[in-house]
């Protein structure tokens, strides 16, 4: 595993360099402008922006069809897949820790260390990060760069179809929607208690990514290159 | 092939595709020897090296590398086997270096010092970025790779095509060299019969995804003959005998992969039979002439 995180390093340096230069710009620019984002919008965003380096580091491959390449390297599929899925956390994780390192010490920042360093930003930014890898790695590996775009878009024109028919119909299903899990989150917060509720979202984050990697290691290993 | 240890073995493979299939493969490759996999474009040759790699599954049939099977033992299969794709794709913005770096500590037996000596040997620039260099290049680049660390097999995918006629013959000396400790093999697929006229020990033909022939080079060009004459000597019998047959103006030039039964039925007629070569071999099988199609499997 090891070697195949080495090679993705090698392979992807300079693509990683220059996209971390320009979400730290980002990132910078957001934590200064006051009216930009609170603590925690600010924790999604940077888990939402860095979190879409590892998975480029996948479809760069699948893009310059260079998978049969390292598919045919004495290594198995299922390895190349938990490499994939650790180097994409150890990535997103020091991005995020990155983001949060800016937005706290970066000049003219309206940040405290206090405001990102808390648990609703550092949950929000976790859980921001494992929903999209565990989302998109499974379908970056089986359909590459061509599946991203296509899931992105299909999200995107489904959130518009729905909320188009919400509005036309005068259906008030969106709000019930909304109101439904954010009623949820608060019964269960209520429920198990502070400590218990971050537990019970730690432990659903880490059973998503861990289901999304078997899903991702089974069709990887049925891909035909 | 007797060798009861092949260190390659297809036997009734078959693989299908919307728009082709590879159906009932079976050949084998003993240690120390070069195989010629030969076959016009889209023939099945590279899904046949593909499903070696493991990187396709075969719907039918076994194969066997050193013994094993490399859908279910990939990793030990691919770490004695050196590869060339038909067209070798590394990311392209890296250096041979950088590329040679990301790759080689997969294989236990990696030799970074053989690498660097193949590849100024090659004329590959090591600092060079691999896209800034012609597609021969990266090929040698490729077989630099794939010749450094020791493989027991090479899988050649159309690795002299893009290379100059100099570069080729250098490489087929090298593989000569490579297989004269009676260890390694090397599986060689080429539009280019003329290098494997030179090197290969066996031929395996692939046409249509059906496998025509797989024997020793000396039992093809023993076994095949072209024959020249009239189109009259052509009958419902006659042009079963042939393998293919192209028709003209001329008269008709036909492969015969019996040369006895041929000069039986048309003794005392006035017919030329010459020597074939692997290119007629290829060009023959199941031509299309004016005179007709004359396609004829026959077992290996």
């Amino acid at each position: 595993m090891r070697r195949v995180i080495q090679k993705d390093l090698i392979l992807n340096r300079n693509v990683i360099l220059i996209n971390m230069s320009v979400f730290a710009a980002c990132l910078a620019f957001f934590a200064v402008w006051p009216e930009a984002f609170s603590p925690r919008a600010y924790a999604g965003f940077s888990s939402l922006m860095v979190s879409f380096l590892p998975v480029s580091i996948v479809t760069r491959e699948d893009k310059v069809r260079a998978m049969a390449l390292g598919c045919s390297l004495p290594v198995s599929r299922r390895t190349i897949v938990k490499a994939r899925f650790l180097l994409a956390l150890i990535l997103a994780f020091l991005g995020v820790l990155g983001a949060f390192l800016l937005g706290a010490f970066v000049p003219f920042s309206k940040f405290e260390v206090g405001d990102l360093f808390a648990p609703g930003p550092v949950l929000m930014a976790l859980a921001g990060m494992t929903l999209i890898l565990s989302l998109l790695l499974p379908f970056t590996l089986r359909f590459g760069v061509q599946g991203v775009m296509i899931f992105l878009i299909a999200t995107q024109v489904l959130g518009v179809v729905l909320f188009t028919t919400v509005k036309v119909t005068g259906s008030v299903v969106d709000v019930w929607l909304v109101d439904g899990i954010r009623g949820g989150i608060a019964r269960l917060h209520e429920a198990a208690g502070p400590v218990g509720f971050n537990f019970l979202l730690a432990a659903a984050l880490v059973a998503l990514l861990w289901v999304s990697y078997l899903v991702s290691a089974r069709i990887f290993e049925r891909r035909e290159l | 092939m007797s060798d009861p240890n092949p260190i390659l073995e297809l036997r009734g493979v078959g693989k299908a595709y919307e728009s082709f299939a590879l159906r009932d493969v079976s050949f084998s490759l003993p240690r120390g020897y070069i195989m010629g996999l030969i076959g016009p474009n889209g023939a099945g040759k590279t899904t046949v090296i593909k499903m070696i790699l493991a990187l396709v599954r075969p719907d039918a049939g076994r194969i066997r590398v050193f013994g094993l099977d490399p859908t279910l033992e990939g990793e030990a299969v691919r770490a004695r086997i050196g590869f060339v794709h038909e067209n070798p794709v590394f990311h392209s913005a890296l250096s041979a270096e950088r590329a040679a770096a990301a790759v080689g500590p997969f294989y236990p037996t990696w030799d970074e010092a053989a690498f660097r000596s193949l590849a100024k040997e090659f004329g590959v620039p090591l600092s060079g970025k691999l896209k800034t260099l012609s597609h021969g290049t990266r090929t040698r680049f490729a077989l630099a790779v794939a010749l450094a660390h020791n493989a027991d097999l090479l899988l050649l995918d159309e690795p002299s095509s893009g290379l100059d006629p100099a570069f080729r013959r250098g490489l087929l000396d090298r593989l000569a060299g490579v297989i004269e400790g009676g260890d390694t093999a090397v599986l060689f697929s080429s539009h280019i019969t003329s290098d494997l006229d030179r090197v290969a020990d066996y031929i395996t033909f692939i046409q249509d995804g059906v496998l025509r022939i797989s024997e020793t080079k000396e039992e093809v060009l023993e076994r095949h003959a072209l024959v020249k004459g009239d189109v009259a000597l052509l009958t419902e019998a006659t042009r079963t005998l042939f393998v293919g047959i192209v028709t003209g103006d001329f008269g008709f030039v036909g492969l015969t992969a019996d040369v006895e039964a041929v000069r039986d039925a048309f003794d005392g007629e006035s017919f030329v039979v010459d020597p074939a070569t692997l290119d007629d071999v290829v060009f023959y099988t199941g031509r299309t002439g004016p005179g007709g199609l004359r396609l004829h499997d026959h077992s290996v």
